[in-house]
């Protein structure tokens, strides 16, 4: 459904992104991770077609997006600012976006305007920002696209509507699977949409994986320096703080029931770290051997 | 044409709006006409009634352009905007072009005293469809010209474009003062017809090389690049 390879882009004499690759040939629900800057916009906008690759291949479902207008009934972006002009009220961006999917469900639709409520006649210049964004997904998820790629899709919502789009998407995806892509700094909370993470740092996919993977991964020690260090050996210390004779410091290991009872014995404490900490923690991490080579 | 629908409703519904205001003024400026040729004398001249349609025409590519953004964002492709464009202002000038001339050949029925200037009035030439041809014709220039300025300025940015027409207004200022322009002028009165034919072709000219520049344009104002440059990490 993607094949990505060797893709490089740059924009300004500064590569953007470089060498990545991806390839994922079934339905499936994808959580886009990176820090502001990493990339991960970009990356989008050649999925869909809107930009140009300056080296390497993009096909999507089949077809290379760019210039192609076969390929906007085969992927549907949706931005996070999304622009709709000033004279469109509902009805006039349902009835655009319809133009240009295939499989679109104008049931669906009316279903979901129903469900966030929102007022048809009204311009969507009008709009606050979560209405916005509430638009933007009716239109992503009527559009049944093929791959449907979010950017930043709950920005702007109340903690209610989120659990509402997150049911919808589910929903949605279950009737009619298919590759969906959201990109979100609230990686927490996608998280139990997604089934596979990828994360994008220094200017590439670095990590490419089921959630269960990284979920597992990221472990909190503290305790005094010697016991701490007996237990990590050689694991992957992703972030260390010395607090006087205290240690504390993140490693990049499941949290399995063998570390937590040699922690225990060595009077270490031990935590699960969350699953943003540690995203944030590896990437930084990776970014200084990177650096340092 | 079916991948076209989308992207010409698009464009089609930002140029309406426009378009329905100008054709209200345009009544508006001949109900005006009609009321001051009651008071005219004789064969006065009133005014001229193209000049909101000119006027817009000029300017339309800076009013749809927006809609390179909506039709990039719903999937569609920059071939589609350009093509939408140009088959929907097609639609509007032959439209504008009927509406101009019929309220001419009204005038000519109902007004008192006076008369409206038309572009067509310069050939001497009596015949209604040149009347429909040259508005269109104008029309036509027009809107190539500004078309062709927006996709420059869309493609190079306001900085680059307004140094670009800097040096094209010193050029022009320069050939006013040094060249002797009366045989050109001379050409423009006396064969107007063709005068106005080539200004269409070149019109038409500009149209290509807007349509070449929007293939691969920038998503972003300014944004094109004119020389490959290495990218560095």
């Amino acid at each position: 459904m993607i094949n990505i390879k060797n893709l490089s882009f740059a924009y300004d004499k500064k590569y953007i992104l470089k060498d990545v690759n991806l390839t994922e040939t079934e339905p499936v629900i994808i959580g886009l991770w990176g820090r502001n800057g990493s990339g991960k916009t970009t990356l989008m906008k050649l999925l869909s077609g809107m930009e140009q690759p300056d080296d390497g291949v993009v096909e999507v479902d089949g077809v290379v997006p760019y210039n192609n207008s076969e390929a906007m009934h085969h992927v549907t972006f949706m931005q996070e600012d999304h622009p709709y002009s000033d004279l469109w009220d509902i009805n006039d961006a349902l009835n655009f976006a319809s133009d240009f999917n295939r499989n679109w469900d104008q049931a669906l639709a009316d279903e979901l305007i129903d469900i966030f409520q929102l007022p048809r006649k009204q311009k969507i210049r009008k709009f606050s920002k979560g209405m916005k964004t509430m638009i933007t997904i009716v239109i992503g998820l009527a559009s049944k696209s093929p791959i449907t790629i979010f950017d930043e899709p709950s920005n702007g919502l109340d903690a209610h509507m989120r659990k509402q789009f997150y049911d919808v998407l589910l929903d949605s995806y279950e009737e009619h699977p298919r590759l969906i892509l959201l990109s979100s700094h609230h990686i927490e909370e996608i998280q139990p949409l997604c089934e596979k993470i990828a994360i994008i740092d220094n200017n590439t996919l670095m990590h490419y994986e089921e959630t269960d993977v990284f979920k597992n991964n990221g472990v909190h020690l503290s305790g005094s320096s010697d016991s701490v260090h007996s237990v990590i050996g050689n694991m992957k210390v992703l972030e260390e703080r010395k607090l006087g004779k205290q240690l504390n410091v993140m490693i990049d290991a499941p949290f399995t029931a063998d570390l937590k009872s040699r922690a225990e014995q060595a009077g270490v404490t031990v935590e699960k770290a969350s699953f943003q900490d540690y995203l944030v923690n590896l990437t930084k991490k990776e970014a200084e051997v990177n650096e340092q080579a | 044409m079916n991948r076209l629908k989308g992207p010409l409703k698009i464009v089609s519904k930002e140029m309406g709006v426009t378009f329905y205001i100008n054709i209200g003024i345009t009544i508006a400026l001949f109900a005006l006409y009609l009321f001051l040729s009651f008071r005219a004398d004789g064969n006065e001249y009133l005014g001229v009634l193209f000049g909101p349609f000119y006027i817009v025409f000029l300017v339309y590519p800076f009013i749809f352009f927006k809609s390179y953004n909506f039709i990039l964002a719903l999937g569609g492709t920059r071939k589609q905007f350009i093509i939408s464009s140009l088959v929907a202002t097609l639609i509007f000038m032959f439209i504008g072009t009927i509406v101009l001339n019929v309220l001419h050949l009204i005038a000519g029925m109902t007004f008192q005293n006076g008369y409206l200037f038309h572009m067509a009035d310069i050939l001497n030439d009596g015949n209604p469809a040149m009347y429909f041809w040259i508005d269109f014709l104008w029309l036509f220039i027009l809107f190539g010209l500004g078309m062709f300025a927006q996709v420059v300025n869309f493609n190079l940015g306001t900085i680059r474009t307004l140094s670009l027409g800097a040096v094209l207004l010193l050029a022009g200022v320069a050939a006013f003062y040094f060249i002797d322009l009366t045989p050109l002028f001379e050409f423009i009165i006396m064969d107007h017809l063709l005068f106005v034919h080539l200004l269409a072709l070149l019109s038409l000219i500009m149209l290509i090389l807007s349509v070449l520049m929007m293939r691969n344009a920038p998503l972003e104002r300014g944004d094109r690049t004119i020389f490959t440059r290495t990218a560095t990490n």
